[in-house]
């Protein structure tokens, strides 16, 4: 049998006294006991959620009581050293409020119970990603887009809505929109791409520039624009992410992000904003000079194949840095957004 | 310690020659584990005649593979 005495332990100094607390098996036992009594399961349909957020809850304990554990018995805030049944409520009612059949005893088993007011305990949603591959409409970045090949099935991803003057564009990489050089201008682009089941009637936009992409010389950007064959066929804004805000020139350090159509949303480091690389294309081996390299974070990679063309965005401030383009098994490559734009004489929308 | 500055100078001196090595990747600044701008050499495989420092600089190698299109 526990007692108060043989639970209290030889001091009590708030924190401190907490972290000294010993638990003993009569207190478990009391909560074993406390859980059978209080806390049993209930039938599908008897538990509404939205009823259990109104504040008029009863102080019925089958109705009440959401959780039981052990920890430090508290009184009026302060710790008191005392190892506790600590019962969790919705509501803690005022003891005027509570009919004696309602009543929380004082102590079960002899061991003191603390009753703690937590709310409604619900399980936590992840967010939902959405699906790149599927047909948007309106096309939003981050989606798979691509173009039509007789020979071939590809998909890239749709970077961002850019602009001049009043003409709206898709924009992506050079092999995402034409083809490494080879597709002329007009050529359609789909939306998803072929891979993902993209057809001629999901047009959502025709090649209209390039930067070439020069196996002989070194290169700054691999980026292609598309006009949009009509303003209400694509939202500005990128899937899970939202709208960039800007842009900005990328750092050493800075965390990144980016939805694509292959690995969705990842979140990434820059560690070098001035890195010249060579990149292996069907036209050959390319150098690109002053290039972002960025690593994956949690675990993961930044990209892979069928990301390239996704704006890559500083995390805090969604100011597009980057143009994602090639990687390897850890790292990822992104041209600087001011070169692409430059290179293509638009803003992004 | 080298600055920032010192390191991206030096990159735009060895970096042509650098890269004419198959084994090469790609070159930059990055920061090493001490948190120290360095000459960063990417390897795509084991190089064994590349220097250890360039210019009084020490350069740092990493093996991150071949970089490709995506």
């Amino acid at each position: 049998m526990a007692t108060r005495r043989s639970a209290r332990p030889a001091a009590t100094r708030g924190g401190e006294a907490f972290s000294a607390l010993s638990i003993s098996n009569e207190v478990h036992a009391a909560k074993a006991a406390a859980t059978a009594r209080f806390l049993q399961p209930r039938p599908v349909g008897a538990f509404s959620a939205r009823e259990a957020m109104n504040p008029a809850a009863e102080p019925d304990p089958a109705e009440n009581i959401v959780a039981i554990g052990v920890g430090e018995k508290m009184s009026k805030g302060i710790s008191t050293g005392m190892p506790a049944v600590k019962i969790f409520v919705r509501v803690k009612f005022a003891d005027s409020e509570i009919s004696d059949a309602d009543r929380i005893p004082a102590e079960i088993n002899g061991v003191p119970v603390d009753v703690e007011q937590i709310g409604t305990v619900r399980a936590l949603k992840a967010p939902v990603m959405p699906n790149p591959r599927a047909k948007i409409r309106p096309a939003r970045p981050g989606s798979s887009v691509g173009f039509l090949s007789p020979n071939f099935r590809m998909a890239g991803t749709f970077g961002a809505v850019a602009k001049k003057g009043q003409k709206l564009f898709v924009l992506s990489n050079n092999h995402v929109l034409a083809d490494e050089n080879r597709l002329p201008i007009g050529s359609p682009i789909v939306q998803p791409g072929p891979l993902d089941g993209g057809k001629p009637t999901d047009g959502i936009a025709k090649l209209t520039a390039f930067v070439t992409l020069n196996p002989a010389a070194p290169n700054k950007v691999d980026a292609a624009i598309a006009q949009v064959n009509s303003a209400a066929l694509v939202n500005r804004s990128i899937l899970f992410i939202g709208p960039p805000q800007g842009t900005k020139r990328a750092t050493i350090d800075m965390t990144v992000q980016k939805f694509g159509r292959t690995t969705s949303f990842r979140v990434g480091r820059v560690v070098s904003i001035d890195t010249d690389v060579r990149v292996a294309y069907d036209i050959g081996e390319l150098l690109f000079q002053d290039q972002i390299v960025i690593r994956g974070l949690n675990g993961e990679q930044f990209s892979a194949a069928g990301d390239s063309g996704s704006l890559i965005l500083e995390r805090s401030t969604n100011a597009a840095v980057g143009l994602l383009f090639a990687g390897s098994s850890t790292h990822t490559i992104g041209n600087h957004i001011a070169d692409v734009l430059t290179a293509l004489g638009v803003k992004l929308a | 310690m080298a600055t920032e500055r010192e390191i991206r100078s030096l990159k735009k001196r060895v970096s042509g020659l650098l890269m004419k090595n198959r084994a090469v990747s790609a070159v930059g600044v990055e920061r090493d584990e001490k948190g120290h701008y360095v000459l960063t050499v990417h390897l795509v495989d084991d190089a064994p005649d590349l220097p250890a420092e360039l210019e009084g600089h020490a350069v740092r190698y990493v093996r991150r593979g071949r970089y490709e299109k995506q």
